[in-house]
């Protein structure tokens, strides 16, 4: 566990988040996740602090309370694929280990695995976080989709069942390994691999998902577990509790999102069946 | 398995382009009867029964003496291949134009189809993923190359994808026989064309390429924006630099890594002046003119800059004149739906207008926005349609990548409308506006008059500002004529362009 972060000045509390690679991973309105960490984070009386990663810099597991990795177009993916594990593969899976929130989208998903065999037939090394591997299969899987997910307990705040919805568009087909958990289950749409009925890989607070539009906009339970998470590793596992009681978000915002997420997965549900 | 051979032979043969003409005629009338905007559905049919129709078409019309012009690029097509169109025209040439939305394979065969043996050039509007298509078929004798940015990745994969197939569409050309008229400051066009150059030249010969830019410091963006989507070399893989950027990734680049830098414009902008949402003032070299051309447009915003630059980089290698050029570029009109002024009668006599902006991709809108911001217009009453259509993008996550902050700054409150309305009206919330100045309703209709309302209450002229995306302002479009406040987008194409004096 680490050392609490201190509180912020005027007594809020803090959490600190590390976007990887943040000027190249960033093509699925990445930039919509982080707005949404920090304006719900400001709603709810939490202050949010990001930083960017740049290729060649390293970080200390224990010194972010919530890792973000977005997705890239293939040729970006390729360049930073070896980098990312070389560089920064132990200290993501130590930082995870000891309880640090992560959110990793599409390409970012794919990047945390244990290989990517892309398009172009170039082997990807990966982080090693996930136990799953990924190859680019025949055409890509795009669309609406929507997923059935369990977000575990931290702490105190009890464990939900929810719809979580968005837009995939992926030439991988990831499979999950045998020590693999999935992040839920397909309602509609293809997932992992359109096979297996699977999406997404969840491991303690890490979550990986080739769901974007971007995900957190529309998703606002899931955004808020993952502030919850990021509280707790900031401020021990009762802070998660804080997420629900400190601040609220405007209900004008509140109606916005259920709209936002019933259209979505209304969409999925025609496209896909 | 039932053979399929019956149809199968049929479909491959097709029947005589005679016979399938008339068909394609009815087809026609149909298509108007049904108010199907766009009118591809002739082409479709006669694809359908002549799948070499554009092919025929275009070597009968060559075998003529008409040339064929293609001009594809993500943004500013439409407007490019318009200005292009009036400049030929306005030189005594018998122009044959596509309208705007008939840019694929079948709209295209719609537009030749309907020239029939009419035409000195066909200048056509070409869909970026729709040019390696048709490119084999007509033979162009020009192709004009205006940009690539990211836009609609569902329904093209990846940019990289794009550039790969505009490389392979230019090498499965005589190098001869096209003429590459392209924008010198998108890099990944130049790289491609390069390897055009690199090709011929092993084969021998010299191909004919026009770069055209931009070199006006003093109207540079400060730095590359978010969306700014070519940040690597094609080539080498290093990153890029530059000494200045004008939209998204086009300026003035050069690679570290492998030493390949921005072309030499041929044709280029050297001096620009934006006024507002009136006009814009610009300065262009042209080779062959004894004096740099002096220009108005009367349309806004640096991404017309290069609409207009690469549109006379066209014309000026045609053989257009400077004299012929310049006061057709000052008559020409905004396209349809881009910064497009509608008058709106309210009560009382007064007039207020709502001006239609299409949106279909981050640096599109950023540039829509910049150019609204710069303007300085009140923008209180402004509006955003979020559809998700296939012709929208069905992937609504764009407006988060776009630079519309500036906007809301400005806006104070905003209606939030179409298909995917509560997606807007969270990215409003999330970049900073007001929760409770988002005004939410979905029905486009009502969605309108709300903003004519704001507009009536709050501005001073009553102006409205509509941005939208491609099926809202369809929609958008048709609930204005049927109030009678602007003609329908059908009565206001010309299906054929009149025939001006000739100067020759
Ligand atoms: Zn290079």
């Amino acid at each position: 566990m680490s050392e609490p972060s201190p509180i912020s000045a005027g007594g809020r509390p803090r959490v600190r988040v590390l976007h990887l690679y943040d000027r190249y991973l960033n093509i699925y309105a990445d930039r919509g996740n982080m707005q949404v960490l920090t304006a719900r984070g400001a709603w709810r009386g939490i202050d949010v602090e990001v930083r960017g990663l740049e290729p060649g810099e390293h970080f200390t597991p224990g010194e972010h309370d919530l890792i973000y990795v977005g997705g890239g177009q293939d040729r970006d993916q390729q360049m930073i694929a070896e980098r990312m594990s070389e560089d920064l593969g132990p200290a993501i899976k130590a930082a995870v280990e000891e309880g640090t929130a992560l959110l990793a989208v599409c390409g970012g998903y794919q990047l945390l695995g244990s290989h990517y065999l892309d398009t172009t037939g170039v082997h990807q090394p990966g982080v090693g976080l996930f136990d799953l591997s990924t190859e680019a299969g025949d055409g890509r899987l795009i669309g609406n989709v929507a997923i059935e997910a369990e977000l575990p307990a931290i702490g105190a705040r009890a464990a939900s069942t929810t719809t979580i919805a968005g837009f995939e568009n992926h030439a991988g087909r990831t499979s999950l390994g045998a020590s693999a958990r999935p992040l839920g289950s397909v309602l509609h749409g293809n997932g992992n691999d359109g096979r297996s009925g699977f999406e997404g890989c969840r491991l303690h607070h890490a979550i990986g998902t080739y769901l974007h539009g971007p995900l957190l906009p529309r998703n606002p339970e899931l955004a808020d577990w993952l502030l919850a998470a990021a509280l707790a590793h900031a401020h021990g596992t009762d802070a998660a509790l804080l997420i629900d009681q400190v601040g609220t978000v405007p209900p004008a915002v509140a109606a916005l999102e259920r709209r936002a997420l019933d259209t979505s997965v209304a969409r999925a549900r025609a496209e896909r069946g | 398995m039932a053979s399929p051979a019956h149809t199968g032979t049929a479909r491959r043969l097709g029947v005589p382009l005679a016979l399938a003409r008339p068909v394609a005629a009815a087809a026609r009338l149909v298509s108007r009867a049904t108010g199907r905007e766009g009118g591809a559905l002739p082409g479709k049919v006669l694809l359908s029964l002549a799948p070499s129709a554009l092919a025929t078409m275009a070597r009968r019309g060559r075998a003529r003496g008409r040339r064929i012009v293609l001009v594809s690029a993500t943004n500013g097509k439409t407007t490019m291949t318009a200005m292009l169109a009036e400049m030929l025209a306005a030189d005594g040439l018998d122009v044959v134009h596509n309208v705007t939305g008939a840019n694929l394979r079948s709209g295209i065969a719609t537009t030749m189809l309907q020239a029939g043996r009419r035409g000195d050039v066909c200048v056509l509007e070409t869909d970026e993923a729709t040019l390696p298509l048709v490119a084999p078929d007509l033979r162009p004798d020009m192709i004009v190359l205006g940009n690539l940015f990211r836009d609609q990745l569902d329904r093209f994969g990846e940019l990289e994808v794009l550039a790969d197939r505009w490389r392979d569409t230019l090498a499965a050309l005589p190098g001869e026989d096209v003429t590459v008229v392209y924008n010198a400051d998108d890099p990944l066009i130049a790289e491609l064309v390069e390897e055009h150059v690199t090709r011929c030249a092993a084969d021998g010969i010299v191909a004919t390429v026009v770069p055209f830019g931009l070199d006006d410091p003093d109207v540079a963006q400060e730095g590359l924006p978010h969306a700014a989507d070519s940040r690597f070399c094609r080539r080498c893989g290093h990153p890029l630099e530059y000494a200045h950027s004008w939209v998204g990734h086009l300026g003035a680049w050069t690679c570290p890594g492998c030493g390949m830098t921005r072309p030499e414009p041929v044709v280029a902008a050297t001096s620009v002046e934006l006024d507002g949402l009136a006009a814009t003032r610009l300065q262009v070299e042209v080779p062959g003119e004894p004096e740099a051309l002096q220009l108005r447009l009367p349309i806004p915003g640096l991404y017309n800059v290069y609409n207009a630059v690469g549109a006379i980089a066209a014309a000026s290698t045609l053989g257009v004149p400077g004299a012929v050029l310049v006061p057709a570029l000052a008559a020409a009109a905004p396209a349809f739906g881009r910064f497009e002024r509608i008058p709106v009668p309210g009560p009382n006599g007064t007039n207020g207008t709502i001006t239609l902006l299409l949106v279909k991709n981050p640096t599109g809108l950023n540039e829509v926005i910049r150019t609204l911001v710069a303007s300085g217009v009140d923008v209180t009453a402004t509006l955003f349609a979020l559809n998700d259509g296939i012709a929208d993008g069905r992937d609504t996550s764009w407006i988060w990548d776009a630079d519309v902050e500036p906007l809301f700054e400005r806006a104070g409150a905003m209606v939030v409308t179409g298909e995917r309305a509560a997606e807007f009206g969270l990215r409003a919330a999330y970049g900073g506006l007001d929760p409770e100045g988002v005004l939410y309703e979905p029905d486009l209709e009502q969605a309108m008059y709300r903003v004519l309302e704001r507009a009536r209450e709050f501005t001073e002229h009553g102006h409205a500002y509509a941005l939208v995306t491609y099926t809202a302002m369809l929609k958008m479009r048709a609930i204005i004529a049927a109030q009678g406040w602007a003609r329908s987008y059908w009565a206001n194409e010309p299906t054929t362009r009149r025939r001006r004096g000739s100067r020759r």
